[in-house]
């Protein structure tokens, strides 16, 4: 049975990059596009969330929070897929709670690689 | 001079005659500045989305191509052409024994009709000595009337003489008429054995040579397919790596495309910092960032479409190949009915019409010989009851020849009776103990054809025959399938070869992005010159707000470069072990 992926980013270009590297590889995937659509997304089918930084209505850091605290799915492992460069930044991340973090542009391999990781 | 250019040469004259004016066009022309690069921004996205969308078909289009040419190639290279050619080279040893057991039957029933022929006529000879019988038995009834007064008891003598010559003459009768009735049956398998072989000497070694001609292409093919396997194989792992390296590529579209947004924000906070007409201090470097961050983006824009569109191309001229390859693995070029397998099915089934006639004459002839083992039988029993009557009529002439003694000189005429008896019983003995012996040589004959000749390379007809029967049927729907599989491949090839082309007609948006991005960093860099008559300035337009901004890498990178006043960075190839990192 596949593993289902959520991935979350304003830019349509962004999630079909992702969605590519993932299915080509066999995965299902699910896309969002920004976090509050994301929450409404987010299910027991769905073992990993990859999602952007900078989004409108609810960005990737309120994202985590929101998963790591109101969500039934407080332990699911989550991926920050940013072209963000402040240290600030990926620290806020961390303590949020987020799995991992992966800075844009992306190798398919590099992005596979790491969701084998958080996935095992 | 085109319009905008001489709109931009009007401008400038403007802003040196009238300054105030001037500032209210340099607002102006940040505007449009602005403008210009949301517009680009909408139409670039548009663009890599035709492009991203389609990714994922093409992989799956690639993979069915690359699924449906591995089925085709186990059609030509796997197990069912296996089965198919080693029963074609069965076939030939079979073929050359089967020829082998027509022969040995022929000899079998030439032989059988020659003994069965020399019996029928010791039989035949049987009525004429039964004729002599009957004379004899005249004669014999004569004597012994003539000898009736004497006191001799001579017995019924001409009666059993002529009974005995009356019971042989039936069964010679009975023999003749059965072995006359056989000739003709065997006359008749002959007759088919010598069809069937002439057929098969005319047309087998002319079939058989098609035979190892279909082997030795068959053998070059298997050579083709294994080749060609490989060569799609890594082909659909060329195109996954492609694929791969386009989702790179297309995400500078969304790194630019923020890019781009800072600018267009940069630009319009500038707008509103703007006062009684002047740019805000700073307003130079904040304007040469802005350039730079354009430039960049163009840069790595353009980069990013170049790269695609020889992706593209790479990706296209693969699909080509993979098509080629299938027509080269089922072995027939666009437009032709024949193919490979075709062609050995239909010598197949010309082989097993001629397996199953010879398998026909054969039974005609194990028939043959079926009855002639109930002739043999029947002749057995007639030398048997005929020898049995040799026996009477020798003790009858023996009789004879004693009562004749027994009464003198009258007798005599008796003793001579007696004796042509005995004569014709001798001659009688000495054709049915030839006829014995052509029917010694028969049963032989008979168990020697009848023990059978070994079976072809250790297997018997019928498994030849059901195996024939099954390559032909294996054939004919890895054919038929293999028809319609390779006119699927053709045209899934066609049309993903169009949907690459398609997304290829694209690619002119690195173009375009590049003149827009360097018109309006002509604007800019005007814009900053006249904003420091003095020249360049160290102070920053707004204070600690505007670095926040840039987030991005790359951004940051630029911005500390113009800062510092050395020429912008290129941004760093992406993939470095440090962008990944584990919480």
């Amino acid at each position: 049975m596949p593993k289902t992926i959520l991935t979350v980013d304003d830019s349509i270009s962004m999630r079909q990059a992702v969605s590519f590297a993932l299915r080509a590889a066999g995965y299902e995937v699910i896309e969002a596009g920004d976090g509050t659509e994301a929450v409404a997304k987010l299910s027991h089918s769905i073992h990993l969330v990859i999602t952007d930084l900078n989004m409108p209505k609810m960005d990737g850091i309120e994202l985590i929070k929101y998963i790591r605290t109101g969500s039934t799915q407080k332990h699911i492992p989550i991926l920050m897929l940013t072209t963000e460069s402040q240290p600030a930044k990926k620290e806020a991340a961390k303590a949020a709670g987020a799995t991992g973090w992966i800075v844009k542009p992306f190798r398919p391999e590099q992005l596979l690689s790491a969701v084998s990781r958080v996935l095992a | 001079m085109g319009l905008s250019a001489q709109l931009r040469a009007g401008r400038t004259y403007l802003v040196n005659l009238f300054p105030a004016r001037g500032a209210r066009l340099a607002v102006a022309e940040l505007g449009e500045v602005a403008a210009e690069l949301e517009t680009l921004n909408r139409t670039t996205e548009a663009d890599f989305l035709a492009v991203g969308g389609k990714l994922m078909a093409f992989l799956t289009s690639a993979r069915e191509l690359h699924s449906g040419i591995q089925t085709l190639s186990a059609l030509v290279g796997g197990e069912r052409s296996q089965d198919a050619c080693q029963a074609l080279v069965s076939v030939r040893g079979f073929v050359d024994h089967m020829r082998q057991r027509l022969d040995e039957t022929a000899r079998s029933l030439e032989q059988l009709r020659a003994a069965a022929g020399r019996i029928r006529g010791r039989f035949a000879t049987f009525g004429r000595i039964a004729m002599s019988f009957h004379i004899t038995a005249i004669l014999a009834r004569i004597e012994t009337s003539h000898l009736a007064r004497s006191s001799e008891d001579l017995g019924n003598l001409a009666a059993e003489v002529r009974s005995s010559s009356d019971a042989i003459q039936t069964r010679a009768a009975e023999v003749v008429e059965a072995a006359a009735a056989l000739d003709v049956r065997v006359a008749a398998t002959l007759r088919e054995v010598s069809r069937l072989d002439a057929i098969q000497r005319s047309e087998l070694p002319a079939l058989l040579g098609e035979v190892d001609a279909d082997l030795e292409q068959f053998r070059s093919r298997q050579q083709i397919v294994a080749q060609a396997s490989s060569s799609l194989t890594a082909h659909l792992e060329s195109v996954t790596g492609e694929l791969g390296a386009i989702t790179t590529s297309l995400q500078f579209h969304d790194i630019t495309r923020q890019q781009v947004e800072h600018v267009v924000e940069a630009l319009s906070e500038l707008s509103r910092r703007t006062n009684r007409g002047s740019l805000p201090p700073g307003a130079g470097q904040v304007l040469r960032v802005q350039s730079a961050q354009l430039k960049s983006a163009a840069a790595a824009f353009t980069r990013s479409t170049e790269k695609i569109d020889q992706d593209l191309e790479r990706i296209s001229a693969r699909v080509e190949a993979m098509a080629a390859e299938s027509a080269l693995i089922l072995g027939s070029g666009e437009g032709r009915q024949d193919s490979f397998l075709a062609g050995m099915q239909q010598r197949l089934a010309v082989i097993l019409k001629t397996v199953q006639e010879s398998r026909a004459c054969e039974q005609s002839a194990a028939h043959t010989l079926g009855e002639l083992d109930g002739l043999s039988r029947r002749l057995h029993s007639a030398i048997v009851d005929v020898q049995a009557i040799e026996v009477q009529l020798s003790r009858i002439s023996i009789n004879a020849a004693v009562s004749a003694s027994h009464v003198g000189a009258p007798g005599e005429p008796l003793n001579v009776v007696a004796g042509a008896v005995q004569a014709l019983q001798l001659e009688c003995a000495a054709h049915s103990r030839e006829a014995q012996t052509d029917l010694g040589c028969i049963q032989e004959t008979m168990a020697g054809s009848s023990g059978g000749s070994p079976a072809a390379a250790g297997r018997s007809d019928g498994a030849l025959f059901e195996e024939l029967n099954r390559a032909i049927l294996d054939l004919q729907a890895a054919n038929s399938s293999g028809g319609e599989m390779a006119g699927g491949i053709v045209a899934q090839s066609r049309k993903l070869c169009e949907n690459l082309q398609d997304a290829r007609r694209h690619s002119g948006i690195g173009r375009r992005f590049a003149e827009t991005a360097e018109r309006c960093r002509t604007l800019l860099d005007g814009l900053a010159v006249k904003s420091e008559p003095d020249g360049a300035t160290d102070s920053p337009a707004f204070e600690g707000g505007f670095e926040e901004r840039y987030t991005m890498h790359v951004e940051r990178d630029i911005h500390r470069a113009v800062a510092g006043g050395v020429e912008a960075l290129e941004a760093a190839a992406p993939g470095a072990e440090e962008d990944v990192e584990f919480f």
